[in-house]
């Protein structure tokens, strides 16, 4: 356990939980400023990608869709990202969370839909939409034959960046994420945290208006993985954009100001990480831990029938969406079910993540 | 789908090339040199003592020729087949350079400028190897880098393409490791795009560089036939780059022979633990615990 479950109890700090009603709210907070990142947190760059940045959805998909030969990873997925928001999207393995992520950084040609960045069409017009993302990939993607600083210049150069200003960038850069004395390092020789970083750091090269990062804390120590994502907090008080996809739930109910929760290519919940554990999970869940005799599961899920909280069955233990859970624990109680312990807690996002998506495996 | 091509974006991607190459420059170097002379001393010293002349051409002279075209071959082959595999599979760094406003096009043609570059480096160390054992008759000879670069883009050609098309496991295996061709786009776009564009044309150079030399006579042949044993300039020139499009391997031999003779000039015009707030188990289910 990393975190105190207070933060995930509060949800994001400072934001509203009105936005958690799709769209018709959305629509109306828009119009709130006060939503918005102070304006002189905005990264330059930004001020001229359209006339009215602040106004606009950073991204808008209508009927996102990725055929692959014989299957459908991604069906007809809506959703708009607004500028300044930190956008997550959880699923399990091959739910199409990577498949959307590389139609949004136009990797991946789109089949189907209509996806637009920054006002431009994503399927037309790449080169202005690459131009303007950060991305950092899944897997490792740093070119092992170049060293630590070349590895950010060359990228740089790739974005029309000229060679002296892409070495001074470096050089800032390294500095930032901490890697200044390792520029002529080769880039196998840095531990998984320093790649990470490096990766992030890559991707941020000229302050670019919207991050997307797969996965990014994928295969980091809990120290690393707090690191980083007191980074991409930092990113975001900046004022930069991010999607990112990831399988840890807590770092999606601390990063993200709205979560999209897709499964077989199709959203399956989207909202804000409370309004989601709200809806979805109820306040408390109960582990019900079932004696080991026949059929105890089975006359413990009878005896739940009559109080109307929704439970599901995971081999002998039984998880219970109550709102009072002490009340529930003590009707079970009179009740005399085989069981063998109980716990009750707070309700998190993983409890809606399991819900939502089933406690079978996937792949 | 329409090529999406840029001019800066193949030139920066084969600047990149350049930069990873200048690091590995020192190690790469010797081998350029001693490969051919170790050629030239078995073949052209060794077994060429049993050989006197091959159509009319002193041994020597024929084996160097050859070996500086199968360099410029090699070069180009081997960059774009090794080296853009392992790129594509291993690295993944062309995903990484597909997010950048580069396009799949622009790798792709970034890595045959780059390819047809190395040929060039390639045939020059050995014509460099071949000229110090005296078979290099005149200056003009440095002009074939010209004519490398062209061999050497047509042979990258006919390379990335059978990278790009290498699902067909087998085949590559013969050459390298274990291939799992996932979705790459750059495979796609270059399948899509590049690659139906080129592969007709890969299909004859398959067959050209097959029948290389039987080709050769017979062009000897019929220009003895029509008693023009010396195609002018200007036939040359058409020769040149007939012999490029059908035999990539025939234009640097042509030309490395007819400069040898002095003949005529060569033209180029031509997913972890969630936080539980694991609050005291009440007494009721303490008690419920040893309940039956």
């Amino acid at each position: 356990m990393d975190h105190p479950p207070s933060t995930i109890a509060s949800g994001v700090p400072g934001r509203r939980i009105d936005r958690r009603a799709p769209r018709e709210t959305r629509r109306r907070s828009r119009q709130r400023p006060s939503l918005r990142p102070p304006v002189s947190s905005i990264p330059e760059e930004l001020s001229h990608a359209h006339e009215n940045p602040l106004c606009l959805p950073i991204l808008t998909s209508q009927g996102l869709t990725k055929r692959y030969d014989s299957s459908v990873a991604v069906e007809g997925i809506d959703f708009e990202v607004e500028p300044g928001e930190c956008f997550g999207f959880l699923g399990p393995n091959g739910a199409g969370k990577t498949s959307t992520m590389k139609m949004i950084t136009c990797v991946s040609p789109i089949s189907a839909g209509c996806l637009s960045l920054f006002g431009f069409d994503a399927a037309a017009r790449p080169r202005e939409v690459k131009r303007r993302l950060g991305v950092v990939n899944q897997r490792m993607t740093l070119d092992e034959s170049l060293d630590v600083a070349e590895n950010i210049v060359v990228f740089a150069r790739f974005f029309g960046i000229s060679w002296a200003e892409a070495a001074a960038r470096a050089r800032a850069l390294l500095a930032v994420i901490e890697l200044k004395g390792r520029e002529r390092d080769k880039t196998t020789n840095l531990s998984g945290g320093m790649q990470r970083r490096l990766m992030i750091a890559r991707g941020m090269m000229s302050e670019r208006q919207l991050l997307v990062l797969d996965e990014p804390t994928i295969g980091l120590d809990p120290q690393a993985r707090h690191i980083a994502r007191d980074r991409l907090r930092q990113l975001k008080r900046r004022g930069v954009t991010q999607i990112l996809t990831t399988h840890y739930m807590e770092e999606a109910a601390q990063l993200c100001d709205r979560l999209l929760i897709i499964d077989h290519g199709r959203v399956v919940a989207q909202g804000t990480p409370r309004a989601l554990v709200e809806e979805h999970a109820g306040r408390e869940v109960v582990e019900i831990q079932a004696l080991d005799e026949v059929g105890a599961t089975e006359r413990i899920a009878a005896a739940l029938v009559s109080s109307r909280d929704r439970f599901e069955i995971a081999g002998d233990r039984l998880y219970v969406h109550a709102t009072d859970g002490e009340a529930l624990m003590h009707r079970l109680c009179a009740l005399a079910a085989p069981i063998a312990g109980t716990m009750v807690r707070r309700a998190t996002l993983e409890d809606v993540f399991l819900r939502l998506t089933g406690r079978s495996l996937r792949d | 789908m329409s090529a999406d091509l840029s001019f800066l974006g193949p030139i920066r991607f084969w600047q990149r090339n350049l930069r990873i190459f200048r690091k590995m420059f020192l190690g790469a170097l010797p081998n350029n040199f001693v490969e051919p002379a170790l050629y030239l001393l078995a073949l052209g010293f060794g077994f060429g003592t049993f050989v006197r002349e091959i159509d009319g051409m002193p041994y020597l002279d024929y084996v160097a020729t050859g070996i500086v075209a199968s360099a410029v071959m090699f070069g180009a082959t081997f960059e774009c087949t090794y080296n853009a595999f392992v790129e594509f599979y291993y690295d993944r760094s062309y995903d990484a350079i597909l997010t950048t406003p580069l396009s799949a096009e622009d790798i792709g043609v970034g890595e045959l400028l780059w390819g047809a570059t190395r040929a060039t480096m390639y045939g020059s160390a050995f014509l460099i190897v071949v000229a110090a054992f005296g078979v290099m008759r005149s200056p003009w000879a440095l002009a074939l880098a010209a004519v490398f670069f062209l061999g050497g883009l047509l042979f990258a050609i006919l390379a990335l393409t059978f990278t790009a098309v290498n699902p067909f496991r087998g085949l590559f295996h013969l050459l390298l490791f274990d291939v799992r061709p996932t979705d790459v786009p750059v495979q796609r776009h270059l399948l899509s795009d590049v690659g139906h564009a080129v592969l007709g044309t890969a299909g004859g150079l398959v067959h050209a560089a097959v029948s290389s030399r039987g080709h050769q006579s017979k062009l000897r042949a019929r220009h003895a036939r029509s008693g023009d044993r010396s195609p002018g300039m200007a036939d040359w020139g058409d020769h040149a780059a007939n012999a490029a499009a059908r035999d990539p391997l025939e234009a640097p031999f042509n030309a490395l022979r007819r400069a040898s003779e002095r003949r005529s000039r060569p033209s180029f015009d031509d997913r972890a633990p969630t936080e539980s707030a694991a609050r005291p188990s009440s007494a009721c289910a303490v008690a419920s615990a040893s309940s039956p």
